[in-house]
């Protein structure tokens, strides 16, 4: 069983760049057994079209299934399709540990009988086994996971941004597929998704947090905090709770240990001063960056770096400062 | 026997057959409660005391200096009245009884007079509590469905008792004045009128009798209106009040331990059957005076919380399930569903609470609310797992990196780091062992600004010469934040591996800055066989400074005025008012110590306690808010606190704002002014 079967999640008509992760380490495992990369493409009338960026990036064939019942996530049917099509002998079935992903994967594993490594960091064949790197208690250590083959594909979700999509172009043949029965004959209908903001990213996925604090003085002074999110353009605006309870910000942007914890890239505090019930929800941060005109509040000893002053003369400058080098490049 | 002596002695009967059927229906009720109490007649010197000062000596009544007294004359009026009542009673059987047929003139006349001044008091108390019940009406009357008609009706049953007591007394002596004036200075002006009216003497005996029967009657409706009342109060708050454990004996404030292991369909609980027979005996005890209620910070800042609506909830839960239950039918579903929890008592009310104590101890009758919130605490938790979202990761974190953050253990004594303090592991392998443990607590060696307040303290007993060691790593979060929560099986889990911890270095001494770790270990390990002599800093230091042993610098430095803040596990559940006012004023010579208008045993909370540190407080105006504008109130330059939660809670109220006033431990204070 050479062949590696993976899943290209498409998103409110987008490919999602997960998908493309999916299918170039599905590219390399493939090389490794010296089988093919086949992919599941599913969705409303029209999703082939996504067939050949997919082929781009290294798949040797994709199935496409359309459906009505197929435009929005539909567990039943989707995990029906992909076991189904799983069935046909792989190596491996690669799915992207998305909000989506993380509800597919093991749905497909039980209706498999197979096994299933979680949300992992890295991939590879060594000898008959699958060897990968599953990160826990919030990447404080990372387990290595060995699974020897099994009668049924091993089923793989890789966590978002931990693989490259690497361009590896070919001609994908592209096969029309039947889904599996019938996709609106399902017990769960998605009625309606109702986004929260689009414009906004989510603090979980945001590579880059801006947050504001009570050093901020006034509601309208977070238009400093948002203008330096904006100016980064992967930022997302956080706050602390003082903010979240005067008001100045929805509770759903407390980042805190009762609120939202997180661990981007990097995190901005801006008027911090940093209470334990912040610090608790945004330590894990890998850069952290603080600006508090006390040179002795306590955020400077979680901040790998700090900037002492006024955050009404800091913040515009370095917004000033994003700008100009994000222009420049 | 006379037609009327005959008709009284069936009354007499009838009331007495009757009250007795109301006790033994009551008493039957209790005994629903599958809970254990434990032993309530351990310690009886102590009980007795508790009797003798809160019961009789009402000195828990007495802190409301306006309707305390009035309260107090109405108790004490009763006492003196129930050897007049007896009289009555008697004399309704034995036509002519009286005392002065046993005892010499000058002891009856002390026995006349002591009736009359009394009765004549009560009246006046009696007319005081009416006239405040119905015209000033004060906040703390009002709420929680209280049963208001029937206080009323209960004041003025007594005001009738004392006017037809009077008009017997009065009308004896228009017939037959044996007794000097003096001795009865009420009724004798009232039969002086009656005289100067000319009242006719046939027209005397009418009064005389309808005032005699009236009074008699009305004492045997009285007793039997009783139980159907919340005036029950009158009858058990005397047993109650020795029965209870809010006072001592043992250590107060300590959470009964829980049997994890024990064959049960439910832990913690759900309804009135769950709790002890204590809990219920507390329910026919209140008379919903409120005085709970209007010291609980969390219903003073507008949240769903009333201790006084939990005991009344308890009380007619109590009533509702019970006399199903006593009959041996099994209840229908409908009834049971109609529990406790959820249909009386809801969950934002229960999560509200700051288990700051004020209101257990508040009651002039020794009531334990805080006891059956905690129960329903952690059916809601053990039971049910229902609990408020955001609590999940502190219990996460308490279960993995023994905090209630999730911060690395190893870096627990990061504070610490070149200032040469040895770990007990590192004084172990020496050989050695230190004087006292430091217990420096999740906040001391977590959170950023009470880590100053770790190292002032730390500073101090290197000073003083105290040889002290940490447990470093080893230590591990005290486990009061899960118990309060309700999270019983988290706290014991917690609370034995620090037993273990402790027991393995053999230590025997503790010290801490953390009121919460200092209940725990000092207070509520016991029951875990964890026995260990723990002394808060405040006390600590005074003790040090007392002995001089710290050496202070000489300058005065400027006058400051600092107001105390009292934490409510040293304060309610440890009774240390004075150390930390002591090292305040002993470390700083030029200052002006003030006092909030809510201080000591009345001190508001800081809103932390409870687990409330770790839930979002969504309704009503933040009580850190409400604590800190009281605190600024009193034109303090400078808050001081003992316990690092208040400290976060006080520092972040009005941070950011125009004259916000600093908060700083009392550690802080005294390494302030060390040599060098």
């Amino acid at each position: 069983m050479p062949n590696v079967l993976t899943y290209a999640e498409v998103r409110a008509g987008d490919l999602r760049k997960i998908s493309l992760e999916a299918v170039s380490t599905a590219r390399a495992l493939a090389d490794a057994y010296g089988g093919e990369v086949h992919v599941v493409l599913s969705g409303g009338p029209g999703v082939g079209s996504h067939a050949g960026t997919l082929g781009e990036h290294g798949a040797d064939a994709v199935f496409v299934t359309e459906h009505e019942a197929l435009a929005q996530y539909n567990p039943e049917a989707l995990s029906a399709l992909v076991a189904g099509r799983a069935r046909n002998g792989y190596s491996a079935v690669l799915v992207g540990a998305s909000a989506r992903g993380r509800d597919l994967a093991p749905r497909v594993a039980a209706k498999l009988g197979a096994a299933i490594l979680s949300d992992v960091t890295s991939l590879r064949r060594e000898g008959d086994a699958l060897v990968a790197t599953h990160p826990v208690y919030t990447g404080k250590v990372l387990a290595t996971l060995r699974l020897t083959s099994g009668d049924a594909a091993a089923v793989v979700s890789l966590r978002p941004g931990a693989f490259s999509a690497t361009q590896a172009p070919r001609t994908a043949r592209v096969e029309a597929a039947p889904p599996a029965g019938d996709p609106s004959a399902v017990r769960v209908q998605v009625k309606e998704t109702t986004t929260a903001d689009s414009r906004k990213l989510d603090l979980a996925e945001a590579p880059v947090i801006v947050s504001g604090g009570r050093g901020l003085k006034a509601a309208q002074n977070f238009k400093l905090v948002e203008d330096l999110a904006a100016a980064f353009g992967n930022a997302a605006v956080g706050a602390t709770r003082a903010v979240t309870d005067d008001g100045w910000r929805p509770h759903s942007d407390q980042i805190g240990q009762t609120g939202r914890q997180v661990s981007p890239e990097l995190y901005v505090a801006v008027g911090i001063s940093g209470a334990i019930q912040h610090i608790a929800g945004m330590r894990a941060s890998r850069c952290i960056v603080a600006i508090n005109k006390d040179a002795e509040a306590p955020i400077f000893k979680v901040a790998d770096y700090g900037i002492v002053g006024d955050v009404f003369e800091v913040v515009p400058a370095l917004t000033a400062a994003i700008r100009e080098l994000r222009a420049r490049s | 026997m006379t037609l009327s002596q005959g008709i009284f002695a069936l009354c007499l009967a009838i009331g007495a057959a009757f009250f007795s059927y109301n006790a033994q229906r009551l008493v039957r009720y209790l005994r629903i409660a599958g809970g254990s109490a434990g032993s309530r007649l351990n310690d009886i010197p102590r009980r007795l005391w508790n009797l003798l000062t809160i019961g009789f000596a009402q000195t828990k009544i007495l802190r409301d200096p306006v309707a305390g007294p009035l309260h107090a004359m109405v108790f004490w009026g009763f006492l003196v009245l129930q050897v007049g009542a007896i009289e009555i009673l008697v004399q309704g059987v034995v036509r002519g009884f009286s005392y002065g047929n046993f005892v010499p003139a000058p002891v009856h006349w002390v026995f006349l007079l002591s009736q009359e001044l009394t009765a004549g008091a009560v009246l006046v108390a009696v007319g005081a509590l009416l006239y405040r019940r119905i015209v000033v009406r004060p906040k703390r009357l009002q709420g929680d469905r209280v049963h208001s008609g029937d206080a009323i009706l209960i004041l003025a049953m007594i005001a009738a008792l004392m006017i037809t007591l009077m008009l017997v007394s009065a009308t004896h002596r228009v017939i037959n004045s044996e007794h000097p004036v003096a001795v009865q200075p009420v009724s004798s002006p009232i039969a002086a009128m009656i005289m100067a009216l000319g009242t006719p003497p046939n027209v005397v005996e009418a009064i005389l009798a309808t005032s005699w029967w009236t009074h008699a009657l009305l004492i045997l409706v009285f007793l039997n209106y009783l139980p159907y009342s919340k005036h029950l109060h009158v009858i058990v708050s005397l047993p109650n009040t020795f029965l209870s454990n809010t006072s001592g004996p043992g250590r107060v404030g300590v959470m009964p331990l829980m049997d994890l292991e024990a064959e049960t369909e439910h832990f913690g609980a759900a309804d009135v059957d769950h709790l002890t027979w204590k809990n219920l005996l507390d329910g026919y005890t209140c008379t919903e005076c409120g005085r709970c209620t209007s010291v609980c910070p969390a219903n003073i800042t507008g949240k769903a919380l009333s201790p006084r609506k939990i005991v009344i909830n308890t009380r007619e839960r109590t009533m509702e399930l019970a006399p199903h239950l006593v009959s041996g039918a099994a209840p229908n579903g409908d009834l049971r569903e109609h529990r406790l929890l959820d249909q009386f008592i809801t969950e934002d009310e229960l999560w509200a609470c700051t288990s700051c104590r004020a209101c257990v101890y508040e009651c002039p009758v020794s009531i334990d609310q805080l006891e059956v919130i905690n129960e329903l605490r952690r059916y809601l938790v053990l039971s049910e797992s229902r609990f408020p979202e955001e609590v999940q990761p502190a219990f996460e974190a308490l279960e993995r990196n023994g905090a209630p953050w999730a911060f690395p253990p190893s870096s627990r004594a990061d504070w610490a780091a070149g200032l040469d303090i040895p770990t007990m592991a590192e004084l172990s392998e020496r050989g050695e062992s230190p004087e006292v443990l430091y217990w420096v607590g999740c906040m001391g060696s977590f959170d950023e600004r009470a880590k100053k307040t770790t190292v002032a303290f730390a500073r101090i007993l290197k000073a003083a010469g105290v040889r002290f060691a940490i447990l470093g790593q080893e230590e591990s979060c005290n486990g009061d934040p899960a118990r309060r929560m309700g999270n019983e099986y988290l706290y014991q889990m917690l609370a034995k591996q620090n037993i273990e911890t402790l027991d393995r270095y053999k230590v025997k001494a503790i010290i801490t800055n953390c009121p919460h770790c200092f209940h725990q270990i000092g207070n509520e390990y016991e029951s875990l066989g964890g026995h260990y002599e723990v002394v808060h800093h405040s006390t600590y230091i005074a003790a040090l400074l007392q002995e001089g042993r710290i050496p202070l610098r000489e300058t005065a430095g400027a006058a400051q005025r600092i107001v105390y803040h009292d934490a409510c596990y040293l304060g309610r559940y440890n009774g240390i008012y004075d150390a930390p006012r002591d090292v305040i004023r002993q470390a700083l010579p030029v200052l002006d110590v003030v006092e909030a208008k809510r201080s000591k045993d009345r001190s508001l909370c800081c809103g932390a306690g409870g687990g409330r540190m770790w839930m979002e407080e969504r309704t009503g105006k933040r009580i850190n808010v409400e604590r800190k504008e009281e605190l600024a109130a009193t034109g303090a330059d400078t808050v001081a606190v003992a316990c690092p939660f208040c400290m976060t809670m006080l520092g972040d109220a009005g941070k950011g704002t125009e004259g916000y006033v600093p908060v700083v431990d009392v550690a802080e204070l005294v390494a302030s002014r060390l040599k060098a």
